[in-house]
């Protein structure tokens, strides 16, 4: 047994599940992948309208793929989404909760001549597990939407909904949620309290990165056609009068409508203020280092706090 | 490592206080504890016995006042304190789940210095198979697995902080068993707290007594039992160095006094020197 082995020992039950999970996790993938291809249906078939010749008689097939698809590739999706922030909760109260609620703590710090070595010894390797989580997380996301849409271009951005399951968003979300439960299993040093709290954090600090990074994308929003706002975000809808002005929408319709019919103009250009898509690449390394940033700012804090408690 | 049993005192306080909240565990402790062989530190529930060997390992920091383990304040240099003492906690610190040879693994791990080898030889000497869970091993065996961890970190002083209290009375034998050889080799220093005074006698070799965290009475064990008499009730003691009196058994009333003529009363117990001087603290409280 390597030392890396040993360290990581007292941690097995727990990763052994992780393990599992994400096994689970894949195999899920893989069965709606196979059920889906099962169909054999070729891409413009999907579309229930398709009048080509090939789907002739194949509609009632491409109504059942994309239920199969929406229904199944969706929850597979959930349970990838999940997965490394789930995990990371579990493995930072693992790492320092249950030591000090089993207090194993007093063995490692009574043999080890310094926290902070039996600190990395197992924060490194649990780091790396989340990174290789936040991949397959990822990944399986990505298998998952090409799926649901298979003629869609997965190597373009699709839009900023994708921010927390694509790249390296669900890897930065397992961070935080890691270097979270690290600190306040650091500090509350009970299992179950540490837990609940942990994940308590987790979703605020999930809920507080998110809107962080809203109302900076509203900062870098234009205002255009509402036509050319595409895969954007679009954050606010208002018209263009034929003089040019840009009012809002109910400014518009007031003077530009027609109340019986509630048409507008056809002079009025439909306007919206819009994120573009453009964007997208820097708005989710924003995103994702807000996480990271987080979660090393937890993990230092549990450095710092386990430096100095008792076990 | 630098420090051996050998070397100077192996524990010094100087005005040692600690404080929690408004409880004083311990209170303007100033002790030396010398090297060699086993000091047995003893004292009731709350006299501070635990807190003292916690604030060594620098589990706890002290409120006030210094603390040396075989030289080095373990509050401000803890790695260096803890390169030169082994502890074995009161309740064995043990995962349940874990087989014993992984816990000694894993000792390596965190230590690199650690003697896995000593360790695990320990333990086959006892009969206690590597394989084995921890949890599914007696109080006796986990204790006997925390005090093989500590002796195989080779440390030059070794802390029991109270190992014997839920240990049968055979697993207690077997136990300071394994404890008296380590420190007759001579290579170990052991100071162990326990409230199980009658068994101590035969492997301790200094008595330090403690009492609301104050040191009530600090010897060698051999002094202790030379330099006491013990008198029954209603005995003169007119000119006699008198200790403090205390319940005996059958309620009779014991006086300790401190005599070295063994015209005086009759010889004292370990015990009876130890519960004399916790009386002292009392009557002074």
């Amino acid at each position: 047994m390597t030392s890396l082995r040993a360290a990581m020992r007292p941690m097995r039950t727990e990763l052994l599940g992780v393990a599992g999970v994400t096994a689970l996790l894949l195999l899920a993938a893989a069965g709606v992948a196979v059920r889906l291809l099962a169909f054999d249906l070729p891409i413009a078939c999907l579309d229930t309208e398709s009048t080509s010749a090939i789907c002739f008689g194949r509609q009632f097939d491409a109504q059942a793929y994309a239920s199969f698809a929406s229904k199944w590739s969706g929850l597979v999706g959930i349970f990838a989404i999940a997965l490394p922030a789930v995990a990371g909760l579990i493995l930072g109260i693992v790492a320092i909760a249950k030591e000090l609620d089993q207090r194993t703590a007093v063995l490692a710090w009574s043999v080890d001549v310094s926290r902070r070595h039996w600190l990395a010894q197992r924060t490194l390797p649990l780091l790396a597990v989340i990174v290789v989580l936040g991949v397959v997380s990822a990944e399986v996301m990505k298998a998952m939407l090409g799926l649901q849409a298979p003629g869609i271009d997965l190597s373009q951005p699709i839009g900023f909904e994708a921010l927390p399951y694509s790249g390296f968003g669900p890897m930065a979300a397992g961070m935080s949620a890691f270097g979270i439960a690290m600190v306040v299993g650091a500090v509350l040093g009970r299992l179950l309290p540490a837990l609940l709290a942990a994940a308590a954090l987790v979703v605020i600090a999930n809920l507080l990165v998110s809107q962080g990074n809203e109302r900076l994308m509203a900062g870098e929003s234009l205002v255009a056609e509402y036509a050319s706002v595409g895969a954007g975000r679009a954050i606010d809808f208002m018209l263009r009068t034929p003089d040019g002005r840009i009012v809002s929408w109910d400014e518009g319709f007031a003077e530009f409508g027609d109340p019986m019919t509630g048409e507008l103009d056809p002079a009025v250009v439909q306007m919206a203020r819009y994120v573009p898509i453009e964007i997208y690449p820097q708005v989710a390394a924003r995103y994702a280092l807000f996480h990271l940033l987080l979660g090393m700012a937890a993990l230092t804090f549990a450095f710092a706090v386990v430096e100095r408690r008792s076990p | 490592m630098s420090g051996t049993a050998s070397d100077g005192p192996v524990l010094e306080t100087h005005s040692l206080t600690k404080r929690y909240r408004r409880t004083v565990a311990v209170s303007d402790l100033t002790v030396t504890i010398p090297a060699g062989g086993i000091t047995a530190l003893l004292g009731p529930n709350g006299a501070g016995k635990s807190t003292l060997l916690k604030m060594c390992v620098g589990f706890e920091r002290p409120t006030k006042g210094g603390l040396r383990v075989l030289g080095v304040d373990p509050a401000r240099r803890r790695g260096d304190a803890l390169h030169r003492l082994g502890y074995v906690p009161q309740a064995p610190a043990l995962y349940r789940d874990m087989p014993v040879e992984d816990h000694l693994r894993l000792c390596l791990a965190l230590r690199p210095t650690f003697d896995i080898a000593h360790a695990r030889e320990r333990l086959v000497a006892l009969g206690i198979s590597p394989a084995s869970r921890a949890g599914q091993l007696s109080g006796g065996e986990q204790a006997q697995i925390s005090l093989a961890i500590a002796l195989g970190t080779r440390a030059p002083l070794l802390l029991l902080d109270e190992p014997l209290a839920s240990l049968d009375p055979l697993a207690r034998r077997e136990f300071l068993g394994v404890a008296s050889d380590a420190a007759k080799g001579g290579d170990v220093s052991i100071v162990l707290s326990s409230h199980v005074i009658s068994e101590i006698e035969s492997v301790a070799d200094r008595l330090l007594v403690l009492g609301d965290g104050r040191v009530l009475f600090q010897d060698t064990v051999a002094s202790s039992l030379g330099n006491h008499r013990i008198l029954e009730d209603g005995a003169p003691v007119v000119g006699l160095d008198v200790v403090a009196g205390f319940p005996g058994q059958g309620n009779a009333r014991h006086l300790l006094v401190r005599s070295t003529d063994q015209s005086i009363g009759r010889r004292s117990s370990l015990e009876e020197v130890v519960i004399g001087y916790l009386a002292l603290g009392r009557q002074a409280a």
